[in-house]
């Protein structure tokens, strides 16, 4: 009885985690399992005959020049500055945020609500409304640039082959920097008063007291923030898409994610589209793997 | 605790006891009550639902009002309901519903390239077993035949043929600049349009383009505002390049493959398409406009001409009521034929999930009436498949279909096979080049000796 009842005991996480990995199967792993099999073969869509090509999809995309293997170079360069730009911003700007929120100031909780409402809108919604701002006959920011005396003439800000990619970044930032702020709130929070308390008898100022106190305080919750947003922003897809006109592949918006959807979707060529996906998802993990080795390291040391 | 586990487990038999005794006289009532009525129950109507892609709310409201006027017709039999759909959703919806086995409408409205897709892949079903002689008179035989597959399958009806690209004008901008308005059925040349446009380009100080003193940095309306993207320039230049040449930019050679034919008349017209920016009528930002803000500016006055498709009409009419404007033919500098697509246009599927074909292609050949036709036709401000239907009053007598009736005077049908990689073929290569030019830094010849170069290797890999 003693036997059965230790069994059970032990046998109880697993039961409790059952459902969650029949999810991680159905869900993630084959997906993921299937993609790469799709990858090395020619199919056209979901459903239709497959055909082992082996590499060729992946040498078509690194070493063609026609079709979206014009592109992929290009995507792919563009994927690290849209991530690097759009996760550098919401850092900087959900840090100073944080900073703010932790110091008591009148109309604070009015300033946490509105802080929040860009994560509360949903992508779709939020898109179509920058894309509405950036009109370059109608929207907000051209008529107040103008007003104000800023620009003599009405700015195509987005949509054009030689439009910048920072006014996507900037609704990249706003859309992100309510979580960031969160999660380093949340780790400032957790910061013992009593350091600060120590290093101002010490004779410490406010910019050595960030420096020595709260940033390495800070540390894992950084890195694990910035593992999870730079994940999430190199596979960001609305914001560009919705941004950008139809058909607008090498557009500086223009992202892995977005030529695998064309390629996959709008072409009909799954298997290219998933080595996309592929090389996409390596070099995420080869970046990640890094990162979370070093901070295995560190939590160890 | 022994006793505990035993209550439950009984009071658990007896729940279990009494659902069971409660389902058993649910099911057994039915019964009871057949026993007593000798006649048998009356057949329940068939229920089919109707995916429409409708969008504006003209025409949003008229299938609602054709999806009541067939209930009406069909009471009894079948009852047709209305699913508000998205022509971007429509793919997955189609998608998703035929891998999941069903729980999607019986009948979807769609365009006829995707249609065709659609078939190729086994999402919708063979019509041919519903066409009766009497179906197969609502729509010529063109159109029949770029809705036929290679196995001769039927694979969508017809509601509306491809779209017309028309030139909206304000009538206050051509009077205001001196030009008569076009008189019905007449048509610009290139040369005439571009004209045209410069005199109605005009700086703050009223000056026109041409004129001396013509201030190009402070220009509040401009003669012509096309939307300039890269899914237009494919759509409108080739288009164009159609009508200067009788056939399609992207067609099969003499060796079978695939390929782009930039012919001499195809060059001249694509010439004046690109040019509209460099000679001064079109703002730079026409690049990447989208098409309300398209409208807004025709509306607000700083566009005097624009180029919309025929279903536009139907839009205008219901954002800016109080607007007047008028609509005429594309420049074009032969006049004899329009040359138009057929398998450019819209219809119904029936998806094979569809668990009551017959009641479906009762519904989607019904909408070929002329009658029907007609109504669904002036919402959309779109050309009936039916040739009747544009002798119905509704069509007959509006002046939104005047530019529409002429086009269709001057008709010819010519059916282009659809290359599977053409998407492919215009995104990669075609638009990014041709924009290039637009924006004056290649000339057409280099973008077409460029396009040329690797064109076949997209077309037919």
């Amino acid at each position: 009885m003693a036997n059965r009842s230790l069994f059970k005991k032990k046998l109880l996480p697993y039961w409790l985690i059952l459902p969650t990995v029949i999810a991680l199967i159905i869900f993630t792993l084959y997906p993921l399992i299937s993609g790469l099999f799709y990858s090395f073969t020619d199919i056209k869509f979901i459903g239709a005959k497959a055909n082992w090509v082996g590499l060729d999809n992946y040498i078509a995309l690194i070493k063609g020049t026609v079709g979206s293997a014009r592109f992929f170079a290009q995507s792919f360069w563009q994927t690290i500055e849209w991530t690097i730009s759009v996760v550098g911003g919401q850092f900087i700007l959900g840090l100073i945020t944080a900073l703010l929120l932790n110091r008591d100031f009148f109309g604070k909780s009015a300033f946490s609500i509105l802080i929040m409402i860009p994560w509360t809108i949903p992508s779709v919604v939020m898109s179509l409304t920058w894309q509405w701002l950036y009109d370059p006959f109608y929207g907000l920011i051209n008529f107040y640039l103008k007003k104000w005396g800023f620009i003599e003439k009405y700015v195509t800000w987005v949509g054009q082959p030689n439009s910048e990619i920072w006014p996507q970044v900037i609704v990249g930032i706003w859309r992100g920097v309510p979580f960031m702020t969160l999660m380093l709130l949340s780790g400032l929070k957790a910061i013992d008063k009593e350091l600060y308390e120590a290093a101002k008898v010490d004779g410490a100022n406010t910019l050595q007291q960030f420096i020595h106190i709260t940033l390495p305080s800070l540390k894992t919750i950084i890195v694990i923030n910035l593992m999870l947003t730079t994940m999430w922003w190199w596979n960001s897809f609305d914001i560009q898409k919705i941004m950008s006109p139809v058909n607008s592949l090498g557009y500086k918006a223009s992202t892995l994610p977005i030529l695998a959807w064309y390629e996959s979707f709008q072409w009909k060529h799954l298997g290219k589209g998933a080595a996309i996906s592929i090389i996409s998802l390596l070099v995420l993990l080869v970046i990640m793997i890094d990162r979370v080795r070093q901070e295995m390291r560190s939590v160890k040391e | 605790m022994k006793r505990k586990v035993y209550y439950a487990i009984a009071l658990l038999l007896a729940f279990t006891l009494a659902l069971t005794a409660c389902a058993q006289a649910a099911a057994e009532e039915p019964a009871a009550v057949e026993s007593e009525n000798t006649q048998p129950a009356a057949e329940e109507p068939v229920k089919i639902g109707v995916y429409s892609v409708a969008w504006s709310p003209s025409s949003i409201n008229m299938i609602q009002e054709l999806i009541k006027k067939f209930n009406t017709e069909h009471e009894g039999k079948i009852v047709a309901e209305f699913v508000q759909g998205d022509w971007d959703g429509a793919e997955n919806y189609i998608t998703a519903g035929v891998a999941g086995g069903g729980g999607i409408a019986d009948v979807i409205e769609y365009e006829v390239n995707g249609a065709y897709s659609w078939y190729q892949q086994g999402f919708v079903i063979d019509l041919s077993p519903y066409i009766t002689d009497e179906v197969k008179a609502t729509m010529p035989d063109e159109l029949w035949e770029a809705r036929t597959a290679d196995d001769g399958g039927v694979f969508m009806s017809g509601t509306v043929t491809g779209s017309y690209l028309l030139i909206y004008y304000n009538p206050k901008a051509l009077q205001a600049a001196g030009i008569a308005l076009p008189a019905e059925g007449e048509v610009w040349t290139w040369q005439q349009f571009m004209d045209n446009a410069k005199l109605m380009t005009v700086d703050a100080n009223g000056k026109h383009l041409g004129e001396s003193g013509f201030d190009a940095g402070n220009v509040v309306q401009w003669g012509f505002m096309p939307r300039l993207d890269n899914e237009k320039i494919w759509e409108e230049g080739s288009l164009y390049a159609m009508q200067a040449t009788g056939k399609p930019l992207i067609r099969k050679g003499d060796d079978g493959k695939w390929d782009i034919f930039f012919d001499d008349a195809a060059k001249d017209a694509l010439k004046y398409y690109l040019s509209v920016i460099k000679e001064g009528i079109t703002p730079q930002e026409a690049i990447g406009l989208t098409g309300s803000s398209q409208d807004e500016a025709f509306y607000q006055g700083q566009a005097a001409m624009v180029e919309r498709d025929v279903f536009n009409v139907a839009v205008l009419h219901d954002n800016y009521p109080d607007f007047q404007f008028g609509v005429m033919t594309i420049p074009m500098d032969t006049v004899n034929t329009y040359f138009q697509d057929p398998t450019n246009g819209q219809g119904f599927v029936i998806p094979v999930t569809s668990e009551h074909p017959a009641e479906a292609a009762e519904f989607v050949f019904w909408m070929q009436e002329p009658e029907n036709q007609a109504m669904w036709s002036k919402a959309l401000t779109m050309s009936p498949v039916n040739p009747k239907a544009m002798e119905d009053p509704l069509i007959a007598d509006n002046p939104d279909f005047v530019a529409m009736k002429f086009y269709k005077g001057i008709e010819k049908l010519v059916k282009s096979e659809i290359c599977p990689n053409q998407d492919e073929f215009v995104t990669t290569l075609y638009a990014p080049t041709m924009m290039e030019v637009l924006m004056g830094n290649t000339s057409l010849d280099d973008a077409v000796t460029l396009i040329k170069a690797t064109s076949k290797d997209i077309l037919n890999q």
